[in-house]
């Protein structure tokens, strides 16, 4: 499948996804406990997001290829950065995430900092080194010390 | 019953001028929440709370003093990242960002700013005005609204946020109720956990705060990724201290609309569980609904700022009418306020107003001269703040993204906080790419457990009767607007359609 391929069939997939999701909650919900105040509210806004789902795929079958709504277009004035690069961006930020028990926050910080400058273009080591390890250890030493949380550190 | 108690209001004013110790710590208290509102990533309810130690040391006056007016200033600084990086500070803010961003994108940001600090002043200004005359009826209105009825009100706030932003109906109103379901994963009313599919974490629920920073902030980050500059237009990047000025001014052409967010504010602000994240969206709606111009909403309409902030500020003077009238939160931020009486023990409610109206009308007074303060520390707030349009995405991006994980470690002290804001970015990346209303998703997972918690309670109210609602003269007018809400849209939508058909003659 084409990647346009798939960005016209993303919406019904969406859509698909949130009503599956919506039953399988009920559901999950339902098995738990069949009592009606665990499941006044839930049971009705599933059904509704089932219908709410197949309205939009019934639209979205009905109209033609060409009437289709364009995905929201990229803002205008538009650098070099692809479109790789901004998916690069948001699986790194799931890596960020994950990575912050092993690498501690002010590691991950650090680390997503500098590979998000390269991602976006920036090409000066100094500057990359530099303003990920000088703003990631700050971020990461506000929330130690400011905020008083205690999050696992590497270096701080 | 008399609208004002003169002896009480004098002896309020001694309160108010008997000491310097408020007076010095009016300023450090709105500078600390503006800057807790504009940070991405902390919420105003955050640095509320963050500050509420600080206030073990002072007088009962003194401390509420302080700490509301942190709550003002966070109440105006969600605004500042709304505007310029289309990151809401906070859930109030969310529909600031709908006009406000667009109009930084064109240039506009000073003129959105200082619009926005005006409607902010004088909404927060006309809701303790009005709450200073009805003080004594507005518990008795409150009371008045059922749990049926809050729930309609909750539910109207996400149909409208999904109706009337343009584009897919039901699309918005599917992200809506999914947003609803998701709000509701972890413990049940009845006690149980549901839909954590094994993750203990989840048992306290979804965390709200950095789901929102993602659905909203770091998804729209991305988007502009491409971009070099938040504002491309370079000679549009220039800050402006007198274009501020001037669309402070510009509030003048905007009095209906400030007036009409001002209420909408203050009445939805006095309902407990709803508040500004909805107020906000209300009054947005009204004002986008009632314009001779509703398609430029969304792209740049001073008018969309002053709606939204007028109501998200007023809504401040609604809340805490609840909560001095009746001692119930509205919301995190008088939650925090709430814990303060404590801290000093004073109990809120009936009795208190009853009891210390002197001290009720200092409060009240006292929120008055912090608005008049706001504008001249929000100004000043601003010309710092503002320098963010002239920093490079690039450079950007990672800086802000950094911050909000930092932020959304703070909130939830876990990992799931990270992983949460990092789901719920590609979440609302997508949402946005297929017109799938973020927003309404938002507003729903916000909303979605205080929504089931009211159905709850309806039926046992009811007795397991639905006939009851018949009975509910203002849930039904609320459940007539809501529905049309629904078709009003759809209606005008289809109209334009046919008008559209009939100039070009079919083509």
């Amino acid at each position: 499948m084409t990647g346009r391929a798939l960005d016209r069939m993303a919406p019904a997939l969406l859509a698909v996804a949130m009503a599956v999701g919506s039953v399988v909650y009920v559901v999950d919900a339902y098995m738990t406990q069949s009592r009606i105040h665990n499941v006044i509210f839930i049971i009705p806004m599933a059904a509704l997001a089932v219908l709410l789902a197949l309205i939009a795929l019934a639209r979205m079958a009905m109209r033609r290829p060409a009437a289709q709504p364009a995905p929201a277009a990229a803002p205008a004035g538009g650098d070099a950065v692809s479109s790789l690069a901004v998916a690069g961006l948001m699986g790194g930020l799931i890596l960020y995430a994950v990575a912050i028990p092993w690498l501690g926050f002010d590691g991950a910080t650090v680390a997503y900092i500098a590979a998000s400058l390269v991602l976006l273009g920036e090409r000066r080591w100094w500057f990359v080194a530099g303003f990920s390890g000088g703003l990631g250890l700050l971020i990461a030493w506000l929330l130690l010390n400011a905020a008083r949380v205690p999050a696992p550190m590497l270096i701080l | 019953m008399e609208l004002i108690d003169i002896s009480a209001l004098q002896a309020g004013l001694g309160i108010l001028f008997g000491s310097a110790q408020p007076w010095l710590v009016l300023v450090p208290g709105l500078f600390i929440g503006l800057l807790g509102g504009a940070l991405p990533g902390i919420s105003g309810t955050m640095i509320l709370a963050l500050m509420l130690p600080v206030t073990i040391y002072m007088d009962f006056f003194t401390a509420i003093m302080f700490l509301t007016a942190v709550f003002t200033g966070a109440g105006f600084g969600g605004a500042i990242p709304a505007i310029l990086i289309n990151m809401p500070g906070s859930t109030a803010a969310v529909s600031t960002a709908f006009d406000g961003f667009p109009m930084a994108r064109q240039g506009r940001h000073n003129e959105a700013l200082g619009l926005g600090l005006a409607a902010s002043t004088l909404g927060t200004l006309f809701s303790y005005v009005l709450l200073m005359l009805v003080i004594n009826y507005a518990s008795a209105a409150v009371l008045k609204l059922g749990p049926f009825e809050m729930a309609v009100v909750a539910l109207w706030g996400i149909t409208m946020i999904a109706a009337l932003r343009g584009g897919n109906i039901e699309r918005g109103l599917l992200a809506g109720v999914f947003g609803l379901l998701i709000g509701t994963i972890g413990i049940s009313p009845t006690g149980r956990m549901r839909g954590t599919f094994g993750f203990p974490e989840l048992i306290d629920g979804i965390p709200v705060v950095p789901a929102m920073i993602g659905l909203l902030a770091t998804a729209e980050l991305f988007n502009l990724a491409r971009s070099r500059y938040i504002v491309e237009n370079e000679e549009a990047r220039v800050i402006s201290f007198r274009r501020i000025l001037e669309g402070f001014g510009r509030i003048r052409h905007n009095l209906g609309i400030l007036l009409r967010g001002s209420i909408i504010g203050a009445f939805v602000g006095a309902i407990p569980g709803v508040g500004a994240s909805v107020a906000n969206l209300v009054s947005y709606a009204s004002a986008k609904r009632a314009s001779a111009d509703p398609d430029s909403f969304g792209k740049g309409n001073p008018k969309g700022v002053v709606a939204s902030e007028a109501a998200n500020s007023s809504s401040e003077g609604g809340a805490m009418a609840t909560l001095l009238a009746l001692g119930l939160p509205g919301g995190g931020g008088t939650a925090v306020l709430l814990a303060a009486f404590a801290m000093h023990n004073v109990t809120g409610g009936p009795r208190f107003i009853a009891d210390n109206k002197d001290v009720v009308y200092a409060i009240l007074m006292a929120n008055m001269a912090q608005c008049l303060f706001l504008i001249v520390v929000g100004l000043l707030f601003i010309r710092v703040a503002v320098v963010v349009v002239k920093v490079q995405i690039r450079h950007l991006l990672p800086a802000v993204v950094a911050l909000a994980m930092a932020g959304s470690y703070a909130i939830t002290g876990t990992l799931m906080g990270p992983l949460t804001l990092a789901v719920f970015s590609i979440i609302g990346w997508l949402f946005q790419r297929y017109d799938f209303a973020p927003a309404a998703c938002v507003v729903g997972l916000l909303l979605g457990s205080f929504v089931e918690s009211q159905f709850v309670f309806s039926h046992q109210l009811s007795g397991g009767n639905i006939a009851f609602i018949l009975q509910r003269p203002i849930a039904l007018t609320m459940l007539g607007l809501l529905v049309l809400s629904l078709v009003l849209p759809a209606l005008a939508a289809r109209r334009r359609r046919a008008w559209a058909r009939a100039t070009t003659g079919g083509r």
